[in-house]
């Protein structure tokens, strides 16, 4: 067994001289447990502070906004006749997308032994869970009548009522909640050595006892770590068809329908790639920001940055290939329907929300065929803000210039989000950043057992590598 | 004793002996009634039943339809008959009672005008009747409750006093046509020859009564029978919308155009107009023409026509010297018209001038159109449709004079329609009582208010067009604390003030069944047979020999005086609102209009050209001056209208008498020229600001789209058929061989006892709209109020999509009902994660409310978008007693859940229990009517078994002008739509095609 967990451990690869080093700074162990740990010891700053304010207020209002929608109905949102989703399924596809990059860096570049991904895999899988939980508020609250959710899901009942399987929406409930559990399990169990670090480096008492909970009673012992790296190969594996399924199942709720501009066969990988693609500007959102607050540049380095504005480019290809095979196979079709959504979308009345989706998502990546550019920290932090941004339209684009003008004119309508909407909108962000903040303060932010396999000094030839840097 | 031993009475189980013995109670004493007790009882009960029988009001008994149980059964309704009075149009009613509520209104399917058919009108006399606006207690100078014989008494002081110094008391009525209020008017002014009656209507439409009298002898309009006519002109007439006859109209139109097989006729319609009448939008042909062009076409097509047919020579000249105008068209139309000789007619819009009446006579007259049997027939007039200028004129004489002392208004409001000449007149007037049901304009400028009964709470009759009679039967208690009627109001004031009047009359029913009694001698089994079918045609009818007065005619024949220049407005009553009276409905005014598909507002509407020369578009507010009025309205871009014309709708503006009318459109009344409808010039100010108007459809083009589909009589009697624009999909033949079923891999469901179906028939709907509210009162259907409208969420689970095609000055336009399709395939079925939308095995598309969750998944699946979401709970502001007019048939639903046509199917199961009940296993073809095909005056929805290869449905369904909307997506509605078919020459419709 012990030969699996070789491309972690044993770092042969990173000796060649070629290699760029993907930790700088000639940290020692030492100093990795220093910088991350001390995090949580430390008290915070004033910024911190300030931050998780400012987020904890747009939390605040998105949750009054969602008591609100909640209290007095549906209609306090924009939707109408036709465009019975808008905003509402907009955020759940997008923040669904958001968390697919953690489950592809931590389980799909572990099995491709990438090993660059120990630097940015535990706020990546941070961030999933937190997306994931935003994405989940939506399909709640957007029922009109959410207190019976929970009819969504199969149990045996009194009223011998069963879902109806033939349903997406039901697929996605599945969909959903195993992604979400599972990233939850990955999540923690990498989490658990690192917390058995911090346990020791804390002294206050409360902390100390919670971290010493958490950390179950890990030691470090070899068989500690024999266990653990089987177990997280072995979620890894799990994890990686849901990285394919579940936004394959999320996209079947538009393209199994009969409406045109949804029912689409090029659905599941084109949400796949985008989801991979949004993903990845979320993480690059977040990591250049804690890099730059936490004085990560060591650890999350240049190289970091490189290689997902490589994976940013290739998936806003993707997607590129995507939007152009819509509108061949639309006019190849020969059906009329069809024809006029993908017209509507780039020059109706929506036109400007599909063309603000091209730039973002198609124009905006092409940057980053320049190397200097995708080394560029300013660069890249504003296109990951554009994906993400260009990546909303693309959900928009496809949900409401779908519905807003369907087959019969005399139904067609616009749509046009209420301030509620907005809020919850922002809540959702508000959530997010909030959690994400409340884990980067108490939660080690880098794995730093893994990021300890990857030093220099974990080289058999150490010196070889030192001399190189 | 054994306990299993058989036994049949509690003597037989006790083995003899009675139940008190075996209780083990003493048996009562036998005999022990003394004297004192005895007189004690007998007192008592003959004290109680005195009280009893003094309470009581007096019993007038209510004898339910024929087809109904006779006796109120809890849970069964019972039917009664009545009838409907709009203005003074009148047509047969049967309504639906559920323990002793009235819950739903159809026409009377044994009237002979409306032969079950109902309009909007009707249908919303059921909401006034539950309108919680409605005031119940008498409101007496500043006491708001007073009780009415106080206030009776204070009004009979007044007019004592009033009579006492000389002076009239004017009773101002409304159009009606009820012959014992004319009775009961006629004797009130006998005996008290101090009062008047005034019929105030709130607008004028006189010209035809006025031109009838003095060139036919006539004083009065008649109605054309439209059956009766191959070839209809109308000249921005509009039969088909805003007459009052409309429905009578609609139902005789439809009958000249049931196409049931290629061989079969059609009547021609040509409106030839400046506006967008409902006419208009169902014409075969249609003239756009500025108003000012009307009596130089009218004069040339009667020119034409006399070279044919003789025309009188002063008439004759008098057309010759009016500058003659589309002389070709009129070329035309003239060959059309003699062909049709007798059976042609032209009709001429009530807001036109009188010159145009008379070419319009003189043609009618030339085509042979007048007379007994013919389409102007003058057996058909409407009752009390005598010019009310001289009446109002007298009122405003006196009222001027100083000689009016005393004025009451029963159900009349001219404090909001009235010009201000007459309302500064009238506010002189030292005592003013209102009789209404609201408290509205007039009853706040008022003394006294009487709110009265509503017509569903009070006898009366009414003559209907053809003659026959009607009652009108109380359903149910006057809900406003038991005041009467308003006829019931006046007899108990004349009462008052002479107690020696009306003999043997207590209250109008008396007064009623006496006249009743007097002039038709109906025995009691006959009065109840009356009521029972709820219409009497054994009435001898008078009619005067007709005279034909050329010279006069030829008089009226002269320049009508409308101008080119600047712009020309018209106030026309709206269509939902009428002339107002009906505001406090918000059915009504959340009802699309049939032509701009506009709520909650009126507008000035204008063609494309003359809004692009203002520069003005939609929404953008104008101020209309003529003369001292000024309007101020938003801007409608209306396709398919003239330039230089500004149309707009009275009934809006109320400012008193409800909460729903509120600050809802404009005051247009004083763009009346003289009370009268008609053409005013007015100047136009934009504002520079913008007003939000709310129309439940955006769009109105086709884009090329299957979705109507449309052609020609000529081509569809051709041969080869009409080309309809079919859509290509891959498919194989269905069972039937009519259709095809695209390709599919799953075996189609086999329906083995009923299969629901519908077939809607283009051709025959006009658009009137009478469906939408029949389903909304059906159906337990929320309004939802302008501001969500706005946002498009309205309810309707039946809408009428209108379309345009063609150019946007010459649009062709069709309506189309749009609901839910009962899909065999139903893509929303199978979204729905709960399972709350399934099929039924009778192919019923089911919608279970209380299983909904609302994730709208169906809705966005729907390709006809025909789901309606309770966004919110549109339920909530139902105020007391509103909650009774809902269908206990019919679940209310909250907000959160979806809902949609059922095909009614409360009454399909109402039908099955019958069936079944009659040992039956299948419900008969036309047992079960849906709410919108049972008001439907044209008989274009047809409902019924498809499995029954008998039932109309199944064989209209083959009809060869059968299509399915979107049949290409293999949803395969329950839906067949019959093409539209105008009688037009083929290449106008050949056009649109191409175009």
């Amino acid at each position: 067994m012990a030969h699996i967990a070789e491309p972690v451990t044993a770092a042969r690869l990173d000796q060649e001289p070629f290699r760029e080093p993907l930790v700088l700074g000639d940290l020692t162990p030492h100093d990795i447990t220093e910088k991350i740990a001390s995090i949580v010891e430390r008290p915070a700053s004033w910024k911190y502070w300030l931050t998780l304010s400012i987020t904890g207020l747009a939390a605040a209002w998105g949750i009054f906004a969602i008591g609100y929608t909640i209290a007095t109905g549906i209609g306090v949102w924009g939707l109408n006749n036709p465009v019975a989703w808008g905003w509402d399924i907009t955020n759940f596809v997008w923040w669904i997308g958001i968390g697919h990059a953690g489950t592809l860096i931590s389980a799909i570049l572990h099995l491709f032994r990438q090993r660059w991904r120990t630097a940015i895999n535990r706020s990546a899988e941070a961030m999933t869970i937190f997306a994931v939980l935003c994405a989940g508020l939506f399909p709640l609250i957007h029922l009109g009548r959410p207190w019976f959710a929970y009819w969504l899901i199969p149990y045996p009942n009194q009223m011998q009522m069963w879902v109806n399987f033939r349903s997406p929406l039901v697929w996605d409930v599945f969909a959903v909640t195993t992604y979400l559990t599972v990233s939850i399990l990955f999540w923690y169990l990498g989490l658990i050595p690192d917390l058995a670090t911090v346990r020791n480096y804390v002294r206050r008492r409360l902390p100390k006892a919670l971290y010493t909970f958490f950390s179950l009673g890990w030691v470090g012992a070899a068989r500690h770590w024999q266990h653990y790296e089987i177990a997280y190969l072995i979620l890894a594996a799990i994890s990686t068809p849901l990285v394919l399924s579940v936004h394959s199942v999320v996209s079947f709720d538009f393209s199994v329908s009969i409406l045109p501009g949804w029912h689409t066969t090029i659905f599941p990988p084109y949400f796949v790639a985008g989801a991979i693609f949004s993903g990845f500007a979320m993480v690059l959102t977040l990591v250049l920001i804690a890099r730059w607050v936490l004085n990560l540049q060591d650890i999350i380095t240049l190289k970091h940055i490189d290689n997902m504005n490589r994976i940013l480019l290739a998936t806003g290809m993707m997607v590129g290939y995507a939007y152009l095979m819509e509108f061949f196979v639309a006019m190849y079709s020969g059906n009329e329907y069809e024809r006029y959504v993908f017209l509507n979308r780039a020059f109706g009345p929506y036109g400007w929300a599909y063309w603000t989706m091209v730039f973002c998502n198609v124009a905006v990546p092409q940057l980053f065929w320049s190397r200097r550019l995708r080394r560029n920290v300013v660069v890249t932090f504003i296109a990951s803000i554009l994906v993400n941004v260009g990546m909303w339209f693309e959900r928009f684009v496809i949900i409401v210039t779908s519905l807003h003008r369907d087959f019969l004119p005399a139904s067609w309508d616009y749509y046009a989000p209420t301030w509620v909407e907005v809020s919850i909108y922002i809540g959702t962000l508000g959530i997010f950043f909030t959690l994400f903040l409340l884990f980067a303060k108490y939660i080690p932010i880098i794995a730093i057992s893994e990021v300890k396999a990857i030093l220099p000094h974990a080289q058999p030839k150490h010196h070889v590598g030192a001399e190189v840097a | 004793m054994s306990a299993s031993r058989l036994w049949q009475s509690l003597d037989d189980l006790n083995g003899g002996q009675s139940e008190a013995e075996v209780s083990g109670l003493d048996p009562l004493p036998d005999n022990e009634l003394s004297r004192r007790q005895f007189l004690k009882l007998l007192s008592a009960s003959a004290a109680l039943a005195a009280v009893a029988a003094g309470c009581r009001r007096p019993d007038h008994k209510l004898v339910p339809a024929v087809s109904a149980p006779e006796y109120q059964v809890p849970g069964l309704p019972l039917f009664y008959t009545t009838v409907f009075q709009h203005k003074n149009a009148a047509y047969g009613l049967v309504v639906k009672c559920r323990e002793g509520r009235p819950i739903k209104i159809e026409g009377n399917p044994s009237h002979p005008i409306n032969h079950g058919a109902s309009s909007i009108h009707a249908q919303a006399l059921l909401y006034t009747l539950y309108d919680p606006d409605r005031i119940r207690r008498v409101r007496l100078g500043q006491l708001l409750q007073a009780p009415l014989s106080q206030a009776l008494k204070e009004i009979a002081t007044a007019l004592q006093k009033t009579a006492a110094e000389g002076k009239l008391c004017y009773l101002c009525i409304d159009e009606h046509s009820s012959p014992t209020y004319d009775a009961l008017l006629a004797e009130l002014q006998r005996r008290f020859p101090w009062l008047r009656g005034v019929i105030l209507p709130s607008f004028l439409t006189d010209t035809a009564a006025e031109l009838n009298a003095r060139v036919l002898g006539l004083p009065a309009e008649i109605v054309p029978h439209l059956g009766r006519a191959s070839v209809i002109v109308t000249v921005e007439a509009d039969p088909l919308g805003i007459d009052r006859y409309a429905l009578w109209h609609i139902r005789n139109f439809a009958h000249g155009r049931r196409l049931r097989s290629r061989h079969d006729k059609m009547n021609r319609l040509i409106a030839v107009e400046s506006m967008m009448t409902v006419t208009g939008t169902n014409a075969d042909t249609r003239l756009r023409m500025h108003p000012a062009a009307f009596e130089g076409f009218l004069a040339a097509l009667l020119v034409e026509i006399a070279r044919s047919r003789p025309v009188p020579g002063p008439i004759l000249r008098a057309a010759a010297q009016l500058p003659h105008a589309y002389a070709e068209k009129a070329q035309q139309l003239a060959r059309e018209l003699l062909q049709a000789g007798e059976q042609g007619v032209v009709l001429v819009g009530a807001h036109l001038p009188e010159p145009l009446h008379a070419l319009a006579l003189a043609i009618n007259w030339a085509l042979g159109s007048v007379g007994d049997g013919k389409v102007l027939d003058p057996a058909y007039t409407l009752p009390n449709s005598f010019p009310k200028r001289p009446g109002i004129e007298r009122l405003r004489e006196d009222l001027r004079a100083g000689r009016v002392g005393a004025v009451l208004f029963v159900n009349v409001n001219p404090f909001y329609s009235a010009d201000w000449e007459l309302r500064q007149l009238l506010r002189n007037v030292p005592w003013r009582v209102a009789l209404s049901l609201y408290h509205d304009e007039t009853a706040a400028e008022s003394w006294v208010h009487i709110p009265v009964a509503h017509p569903l709470e009070s006898w009366g009759d009414a003559l209907a067009v053809d003659g026959s009679l009607s009652i009108q039967q109380p359903l149910i208690a006057p809900l406003n604390e038991g005041i009467g009627s308003a006829q019931d109001i006046l007899l108990q004031l004349a009462r008052m003030l002479d107690p020696e009047s009306f003999p043997g009359v207590e209250t109008y029913y008396d007064f009623l069944r006496q006249r009743w009694q007097q002039r038709y001698g109906l025995s009691e089994p006959q009065w109840e047979s009356l009521l029972r079918e709820g219409v009497y045609t054994a009435v001898p009818r008078e009619t005067l020999p007709l005279r034909f007065d050329a010279p006069a005619l030829a008089g009226a024949i002269r320049p009508s005086g409308l101008g080119r220049e600047g712009l020309l407005a018209v106030a026309l009553p709206s269509y939902a609102l009428y002339d107002g009276s009906l505001a406090n409905c918000p059915w009504l005014q959340e009802l699309p209009d049939p032509v701009t598909k506009l709520t909650w507002d009126n507008v000035a509407a204008m063609s494309p050209g003359t809004a692009a020369r203002l520069g003005l578009q939609s929404e953008d507010l104008v101020q209309l001056r003529a003369g001292e009025t000024v309007v101020t309205l938003p801007v409608w871009v209306q396709p398919g209208m003239a330039d230089g014309v500004v149309v707009t709708t009275l009934g809006y503006g109320r400012t008193e008498g409800g909460e729903v009318l509120k600050a809802v459109g404009q005051n247009t009344y004083g763009l009346l020229p003289q009370q009268q409808l008609g053409y005013v010039s007015v100047s136009l100010t934009p504002l520079g600001k913008r007003y939000p108007l709310a129309t439940t459809q955006r769009h109105a083009q086709l884009v090329g789209r299957p979705i109507v589909q449309v052609t020609t009589l000529p081509e569809y009697h051709s041969p080869e058929g009409p080309r309809f624009q079919q859509p290509e999909f891959p498919g194989y033949p269905a069972p039937d061989g009519r259709y095809r079923i695209p390709l599919t891999i799953v075996p189609p469901y086999e329906y083995k006892g009923h299969r629901w179906g519908m077939v809607i028939d283009l051709t025959a709907c006009t658009g009137c709209s009478a469906c939408v509210i029949a389903c909304q009162a059906e159906n337990n259907i929320p309004t939802v109020g302008k501001e969500q409208v706005r946002r498009g969420r309205e309810m309707h689970w039946i809408r009428i999509d209108r379309y345009y095609l063609g150019s946007v000055d010459e649009p062709r336009v069709v309506h189309q009902p749009m609901l839910c399709q009962h899909c065999e395939n139903a893509p929303c079925e199978n979204v729905c994660p709960v399972a709350a939308t399934t099929h039924s095995p009778e192919g019923l598309n089911e919608m279970t409310y209380n299983r909904c969750v609302g994730t709208r998944y169906c809705l966005n699946n729907c390709p006809y978008k025909v789901r309606r979401f309770n966004f919110l709970n549109y339920h909530t502001d139902t105020r007391p007693p509103l909650e009774m007019l809902f269908n206990p048939e019919v679940t209310v639903r909250m907000r959160g859940v979806m809902e949609k046509c059922t095909f009614c199917v409360q009454r399909i199961n109402e039908a099955k229990w019958h069936a079944r009940d009659e040992g039956r296993e299948r419900v008969r073809d036309g047992e079960v009517l849906t709410a919108c095909q049972q008001a439907c005056p044209a008989g274009a929805i047809v409902f019924g078994d498809l499995n029954d290869p008998q039932s109309q449905v199944a064989q209209l369904r083959q009809s060869d002008r059968g299509y399915f909307v979107l049949e290409e997506l293999n949803v395969r509605p329950s839906i067949t739509y019959l093409a539209k078919v105008w009688n037009a020459p083929a290449e106008e419709v050949h056009q649109l095609r191409t175009a």
